[in-house]
């Protein structure tokens, strides 16, 4: 027996069998207990008393290394307290498609960061993963919400939906460890980090998927959500940003640092400075991405060696610490991250030098 | 209501962020305001609310000549929900 037991079975059966049954039954009855209870919870308890339901969770769950996830129907409101629940794990796939994008591409980043990185989930303690899909009317936008990842399904002229995208899944759920991690506060530099960090890691979800080499990677954010409204292939490239879409105004260099109060001081325009940095340190460290300058990014970020409040060049300088403890002084992938910011002017050529001699 | 609503005044409109970071702007005329609109308009100009920006959410901007705030997602008042419609990409 696979996957979860039917939830028409009574929980008081569903713990016997988890006392009693074979392994896959155990395994399953677990689970099915644990979604109950999460769905439970999760409908009646505030933001607080989740994640405590999330921790007992991820007790019943076990050690890890399979995802817990919940798909909902925000029934095109806003309002999420009636959501409706479409797929939880173990379950076939349903009449939805975006439900069905949203299931799976949740999967794939669940499996980047436990196969690359031994996460165990967003909190590293088996979180379960919920997705809320149809949220509002013709919204054209996804986001994290602290606790649960929002989909909308665009207008149909900017935006064609947001689950196509397996790297805007990567994207929010990112949010989510970067919120548990850095807490990166979202605004300015360390807002642009933020963003450039769930660029990062929704690429690295879509590269593992597809089990690319960083030569490989089309390093584009958002291909294929964009509406007749866009002209263009993705919403940014970390590969040349600037160049995704028409009105794509990402810098690659500081010198084209945007200074607004748009978008909390354009944290998604500015991003495209660590996005490029990201991918120069990947293309020049070669082979698949996430186990080098993933690896060094994702240590940086797992480390809380960077303050909420960073900037670049704090940032650059972890990820240059990072790459020197993971692989050594001088080694082949430390001065790749050094050349890696300093190509996009965050750091100076002399002090990055310095910083990888020791 | 503490600003007049001169024929000439007109409410700047923009919406940014959003997983996109798309930055939309409309001009709506002051004229074309329903009056419990103006009143909303007015509250947000006079007092702000506390901003907490949070990852991808969208952040709009009412601007009516040198008066301006920056409002999240969920501090942007119901009665003006009908005005995004007229928000476009600029050229």
């Amino acid at each position: 027996m696979s996957g979860c037991l039917c939830s028409i079975v009574p929980p008081n059966v569903l713990e016997q069998v988890a006392r009693t049954g074979s392994p896959a039954d155990r395994e399953s009855a677990l689970n099915t207990l644990a979604i109950d209870h999460s769905l439970r919870t999760l409908r009646i308890e505030n933001g607080t008393l989740r994640g405590l339901a999330a921790r007992r969770l991820a007790l019943a769950h076990g050690g890890g290394g399979a995802p817990l996830r919940v798909i909902y129907d925000a029934q095109h409101r806003t309002d999420t307290h009636a959501s409706r629940v479409m797929r939880t794990e173990g379950e076939a796939p349903v009449g939805d498609t975006a439900a069905n994008e949203a299931f799976d591409g949740l999967g794939h980043t669940y499996r980047l960061y436990w196969d690359a990185f031994q996460r165990d989930s967003i909190d590293d303690g088996g979180m379960p993963l919920l997705g809320e899909v149809h949220f509002g009317v013709d919204y054209d936008n996804a986001f994290w919400d602290g606790a649960r990842m929002m989909f909308g399904d665009g207008d149909g002229r900017l935006f064609t939906g947001f689950t196509a995208a397996i790297d805007v899944i990567g994207h929010e759920l990112t949010h989510g460890v970067t919120q548990d991690t850095l807490g990166l506060r979202y605004i300015g530099q360390s807002g642009a980090l933020n963003e450039s960090i769930s660029d990062v890691f929704g690429s690295l979800v879509k590269q593992f998927a597809l089990n690319q080499t960083a030569e490989q990677a089309d390093w584009l954010i958002g291909e294929g959500i964009l509406g007749p409204a866009l002209q263009g292939v993705a919403l940014r490239s970390m590969k040349a940003p600037g160049t995704a879409f028409e009105g794509d105004v990402q810098p690659a260099h500081m010198s084209g640092y945007v200074r607004t109060a748009s978008d909390n001081g354009g944290v998604h325009i500015n991003s495209g400075i660590p996005n490029h940095a990201f991918y120069l340190a990947a293309a020049a460290i070669g082979g698949q991405a996430w186990a080098g300058a993933g690896r060094i990014w994702y240590d940086t970020m797992s480390s809380g060696a960077v303050r909420p409040d960073a900037q670049f060049h704090a940032f650059a300088m972890a990820t240059l610490h990072t790459a020197e403890r993971l692989f050594g002084l001088g080694s082949s992938q430390a001065v790749a991250v050094s050349e890696a910011w300093t190509a996009v002017g965050v750091l100076k050529g002399v002090r990055a030098l310095d910083a990888a001699l020791g | 209501m503490t600003r007049r609503s001169d024929e000439g005044d007109q409410l700047e409109l923009e919406r940014s962020g959003g997983f996109a970071g798309l930055t939309l702007r409309a001009l709506v005329p002051f004229e074309e305001l329903s009056q419990p609109q103006r009143a909303a308009v007015d509250d947000s100009l006079s007092s702000p609310p506390r901003r907490r920006p949070q990852p991808d959410r969208f952040q709009y901007q009412l601007r009516v000549g040198e008066r301006r705030v920056v409002l999240e997602e969920d501090d942007f008042p119901a009665v003006l929900r009908p005005l995004l419609r007229r928000l476009s990409v600029p050229r």
